[in-house]
């Protein structure tokens, strides 16, 4: 899930000159821009739109068989019944939760890793540039798989390390649930370190060296320099973040085998369950649908951020 | 967003693909009548990967007996994956392109029986091979108010797999025949391996269902009953399922080391490295234990069986849950008559003998195996049991409410009664629901 490349950070530089009057009619824009469109509208836009209508209707194995074979509206009868169920609540105050950890601790890692690389030796930063890109270059599923062994009963590494009994990390969701947001985070500190990173090389010297006369200590010279100028990058990469994090399926669903138990469902377990376990693809859309819109808040946020950066540059 | 846009563009490929794979189905509308030799067209079977790793060649005799009948039909059998094929299967039936015959695992028929989705099949009973002695297991999972709406296909079944050797070595001898004998076998191994703290002398992790509630069927229990209004009730609470299930967990604390939330996949490894004697656990996982690939091969000869003791009755054996696969014709195939002959020649006792040889039960009573090495796995037959017919019984298994409530008594999480009470609340709630 950290493995998208982030967005563009800086809009194209070709603004600088004065557009050329532009032709009304010419088409070339337009066609060039087709294809993608095409593509965005057949991938994203038709399931999306399929997801809302499906959220409307009862279709379960009972309606697929039946004489008709067509599923019954039922308006908002699905939604009626995630709300007034407690474990949705549930659920969805676990996904939370796990996202504010997720988030809170990658990025507090990522931005702790970057200042750390401005500080050490050049051959240094190159090793743990070197190190992040690698950790960042491998996939959910294997990362995992690894975490998964490390966490084994009888001759996990982190048992031995602990020099605890042979210990169940699985037994107890709470602790299961922190093996998975350590994977999470071990996979997205990469990213925000380098991104982070990148961003402090931009903070002019002089900037820092006047505050530093003006009688600024560290503290000063982070609070009132380096804060301000990261500030749209930090609030990005922590919307993005978010927004990867509040989905977190993967590293759940391998840690427990393909098989977790309700106590591990977050928002996408939960609705990929009632659809594929309990074949009520109504209900699992209007849970997709709830998560859909939880998520648009913060992607309002990130795409004003995105509009800012296009109107600095 | 991203996740479930992916998911359903996987759907959406799915109803595609389902669509494409499926076509070409002959337009003979025969229904029930013998199309006869000049029926031409595609029959499309679905069966799961294992006819194609265990027993490729029964699926290429029964096509060619149908097609000394049928010359001109093809049959297509199509492998599916035990992990998504009713997902696949609902797909199909959206676009209208089911396939003509259908297996499923017995515990998944309930909700597409009393959907309709199966041709009711009681009128030919008695033309299919060994229909008088079918596997109560399997036949249950096909009946619905006294009506047939599929064919048992093949069973399996578990008893107690040991390591010979192990036993030989702390100086056991023979197979315990009671359960005072079991549970002093048990002492004796523990105590030969005390210092190996990654030793069980029994192999039983707690989300092992078909391994704990056999002792809740021996003392009485069961797992759920049905109202007169249709209404499912947890008899987990109840006195007999307590019991049994506390002896279980006794068994657990005598003989378990190992991982208490895991699974039955880990017995193979646990016997292969010589980690436990004995496991509760399927004929093919002992075939496992001295396979090239999975086991030992230095192993043959070393593993047997043995039915497991019961603790209520000496003499007598715990009940053995009875899982296996039925095959069904969709209610919507346009080649009914077709569709059953293939379905006659697939569990002909012939392909039957075949299934059993593979390290599996045929569908029918009659047909056992003389293999000593087996002998664990062919007694008490007669009262096996299997999971309850309820419309929402998959949806248990797949919430693993069973599951996690033993994996809670094992690792004494919860009591026998905190826990029987907590999951059986849930069970009955999946299993009312509409």
């Amino acid at each position: 899930m950290t493995t998208i490349a982030p967005p563009r950070s800086s809009g194209p530089a070709s603004d600088a000159q004065a557009p050329p009057a532009r032709r009304r009619t010419d088409p070339t824009p337009y066609l060039l821009i087709a294809p993608s469109l095409l593509v965005l509208l057949g991938v994203l836009a038709y399931p999306l739109v399929k997801v809302v209508i499906l959220s409307t209707q009862k279709w379960g194995v009972a309606q697929i068989f039946s004489a008709s074979g067509a599923p019954s509206f039922v308006g908002a009868d699905n939604y009626t019944e995630l709300l007034g169920d407690s474990e949705f609540w549930s659920v969805l105050e676990r996904t939370v939760l796990l996202t504010v950890a997720m988030v809170g601790l990658s990025m507090g890692i990522g931005f702790a890793v970057a200042l750390l690389m401005r500080r050490v030796p050049a051959w240094c930063r190159r090793g743990m540039t070197f190190a992040l890109v690698m950790a960042w270059s491998v996939p959910t599923f294997i990362s995992t798989e690894i975490f998964r062994w490390m966490t084994e009963y009888n001759s996990g590494v982190v048992n031995w390390a602990l020099g605890t009994q042979p210990h169940n990390w699985y037994t107890d969701s709470t602790q299961g649930l922190a093996v998975a947001t350590a994977v999470v985070v071990w996979g997205a500190v990469p990213l925000i370190a380098i991104t982070l990173y990148a961003g402090l090389l931009q903070i002019p010297a002089e900037l820092v060296e006047a505050a530093r006369m003006d009688g600024a200590g560290a503290w000063g010279v982070f609070r009132h320099i380096t804060l301000p100028v990261l500030r749209s990058l930090l609030l990005m990469l922590t919307t993005l973040s978010v927004i990867w994090d509040f989905q977190v399926f993967n590293q759940i669903w391998i840690l427990r085998n393909g098989a977790p138990s309700s106590d591990y469902y977050t928002l996408g377990i939960y609705a990929y369950v009632k659809a594929y376990a309990a074949h009520d693809y109504g209900l699992a859309s209007a849970a997709a649908v709830l998560t859909v819109v939880a998520l648009l808040g913060v992607m309002v946020v990130y795409l004003r951020q995105i509009a800012k950066i296009g109107e600095l540059s | 967003m991203r996740r479930h846009l992916r998911t359903l563009a996987a759907l959406a490929a799915l109803l595609s693909a389902g669509a494409a794979a499926c076509g070409s189905g002959g337009d003979d509308k025969g229904g029930g009548k013998d199309p006869g030799p000049s029926a031409s067209g595609t029959l499309t079977v679905w069966l799961q990967v294992d006819a194609q790793t265990l027993w490729p060649k029964s699926v290429a005799a029964a096509t060619a007996d149908f097609n000394k009948k049928y010359p001109k039909v093809k049959v297509s059998v199509q492998y599916q994956a035990w992990a998504d094929h009713l997902t696949k299967f609902d797909a199909s039936a959206q676009a209208g392109k089911e396939p003509d015959v259908i297996e499923l695992g017995n515990s998944e028929t309930a909700q597409y029986v009393q959907a309709g989705a199966f041709t009711d099949l009681t009128a030919q009973r008695a033309t299919f091979d060994g229909s008088a002695k079918w596997q109560k297991g399997l036949l249950d999972a096909c009946t619905n108010a006294g009506r047939l709406f599929c064919v048992p296909y093949y069973g399996g079944t578990r008893a107690v797999v040991y390591r010979k050797d192990l036993f030989a070595a702390a100086g056991i001898t023979g197979t315990p025949k009671t359960w005072t004998e079991l549970r002093a076998d048990i002492a004796t191994l523990m105590a030969a391996h005390k210092d190996d703290k990654g030793f069980s002398a029994f192999f039983m992790p707690g989300q092992h269902p078909y391994g704990a509630l056999p002792f809740v069927y021996d003392d009485g229990g069961k797992i759920a009953s049905q109202g007169a209004d249709g209404k499912w009730t947890s008899e987990l609470s109840s006195p007999a399922d307590v019991r049994g299930l506390k002896t279980w967990k006794s068994l657990v604390d005598a003989g378990m080391r190992g991982d208490r939330t895991g699974d039955d996949l880990g017995a193979v490894p646990a016997l292969v490295a010589g980690k436990a004697a004995m496991s509760y656990s399927t004929n093919g996982q002992l075939v496992q234990v001295y396979s090239q690939d999975k086991g030992d091969p230095a192993l043959k000869g070393k593993v047997g069986s043995f039915p497991m003791p019961s603790p209520t009755k000496p003499g007598s054996w715990t009940p053995p849950y009875l899982g296996g696969s039925v095959l069904a014709v969709t209610a919507k195939s346009r080649q009914q008559a077709l569709a059953r002959e293939w379905l006659r020649d697939f569990t002909s006792t012939a392909r039957e003998k075949e299934f059993l040889a593979g390290g599996f039960l045929a569908n029918t009573l009659d047909l056992t195996s003389a293999d000593p090495e087996r002998a664990g796995y062919f007694t008490g037959l007669e009262n096996s049991w299997s999971v309850p017919a309820a419309k929402n019984w998959a949806q248990v298994e797949k919430n693993l409410t069973v599951k996690q409530m033993l994996a809670d008594i094992a690792t004494g999480r919860l009591s026998v009664e905190a826990a029987t009470a907590k999951y059986g609340k849930q069970m009955e709630d999946t299993l009312n629901a509409s």
